[in-house]
């Protein structure tokens, strides 16, 4: 990843597909209680999400800026929509690829102290500009809720049309609510959670990454404010941190 | 006077109370303050819910309503429409009867 974001930045003469391939894969989901990790926790019919967040690869001056929403359309269906708009320090601001999903939650198992659910995506991914191809999109996401721990796992397969290469995002997260350490008897209180995940991101025949993001979240009552910091695990100069706001509605 | 005046206060407390209704729902699935925020949302904006309280903790919601209106299907579906499992209704009060 090293060479990769450097050959990426300052030599103009390669194509820098890969950089932003790399860093969008990076970029924080559209609809998730994870930092990037999707998440298979219900959205209500009729309510929605929606979040900003922006991934940064520090060394560089360059980052993702995501706008999200995911709206409720049912109990078990909620669509999702994704708008990465790319800062460079070296090329013109762009925005990228839409990212367009259908969430369908296939399994649901609730308890007093939780919940597991199993939910498909499926999508696509659409240019907006000639010299951007589009991807169509499909994958899994679960989600295993219980007492103070969040568990989110999900896999996001990209399969590229024309030239754009195929690719993949795999994430798993764990939150733990640090406060309050039991919830009031009645009402709210403001919640600070732990977040760490590990992300992986692969484009067919070019690159892989994994990284550890660590990150703090505060939720209160309907915001949440968080951020994170990922460190790469094949090399150190792959770290990214994401900073991100939601407002549920 | 004063004694026609307190019959008619009584009168409007009975009239009251007889269109009060207790419920509680013992809800699976609520994880997080969104959970609890968006069910509270639901809930308050049907036809005959006076208040609305939810306990994380305790995972219940007390509910208090007209006499006979929501119906308790309706109750149970709009927890459904807001992603949880309504697992038991139970009416606590009803100050009608």
């Amino acid at each position: 990843m090293r060479s990769l974001l450097a050959r990426s930045v300052s030599a103009l003469a390669r194509p820098p597909a890969v950089f932003w391939g790399m860093l969008f894969l990076l970029s924080a989901s559209v609809h998730g209680m994870g930092l990037r990790a999707f998440v298979a926790l219900p959205v209500d019919a009729n309510g929605g999400v929606l979040r900003l967040a922006y991934t940064g690869a520090e060394d560089y001056g360059n980052g993702v800026l995501s706008a999200g929403l995911a709206l409720g359309l049912a109990p078990r269906h909620a669509l999702l929509f994704g708008l990465p708009y790319r800062f460079s320090s070296s090329q013109p601001d762009a925005v990228a690829p839409v990212s367009l999903l259908y969430r369908y939650t296939q399994w649901v198992k609730d308890s007093p102290h939780g919940t597991r659910r199993l939910a498909w995506l499926a999508g696509y991914s659409v240019p907006l500009s000639t010299d951007q191809h589009g991807a169509v999109q499909a994958g899994l996401v679960y989600t295993r809720f219980y007492r103070r721990h969040e568990l989110d796992a999900d896999i996001l397969y990209q399969y590229g049309q024309a030239s754009r290469p195929d690719s993949a995002r795999i994430d798993i997260s764990w939150q733990y609510r640090l406060s309050p350490r039991q919830h009031p008897q009645w009402g709210l209180a403001p919640q600070l959670n732990t977040v760490l995940e590990l992300n992986g991101q692969w484009i067919r025949s070019q690159a892989v990454n994994r990284q550890l993001t660590a990150g703090l979240q505060w939720v209160w009552p309907r915001w949440v404010v968080e951020g994170g910091y990922g460190f790469g695990l094949a090399r150190s100069d792959a770290d990214a941190w994401v900073l991100s706001v939601r407002y549920h509605f | 006077m004063k004694k026609q005046l307190l019959m008619a206060l009584g009168l409007v407390v009975a009239i009251g109370q007889a269109q009060a209704r207790e419920v509680e729902i013992e809800v699976y699935g609520m994880t997080c303050a969104f959970c609890v925020d968006s069910l509270q949302r639901k809930l308050t904006k049907m036809d005959g819910i006076k208040s609305v309280n939810v306990s994380l903790k305790e995972k219940r919601v007390l509910l208090q309503t007209a006499a006979d209106s929501p119906s308790l299907d309706s109750i149970r579906q709009t927890v459904v429409d807001a992603g949880f499992t309504p697992e038991k209704i139970t009416v606590k009060d009803q100050k009608s009867q």
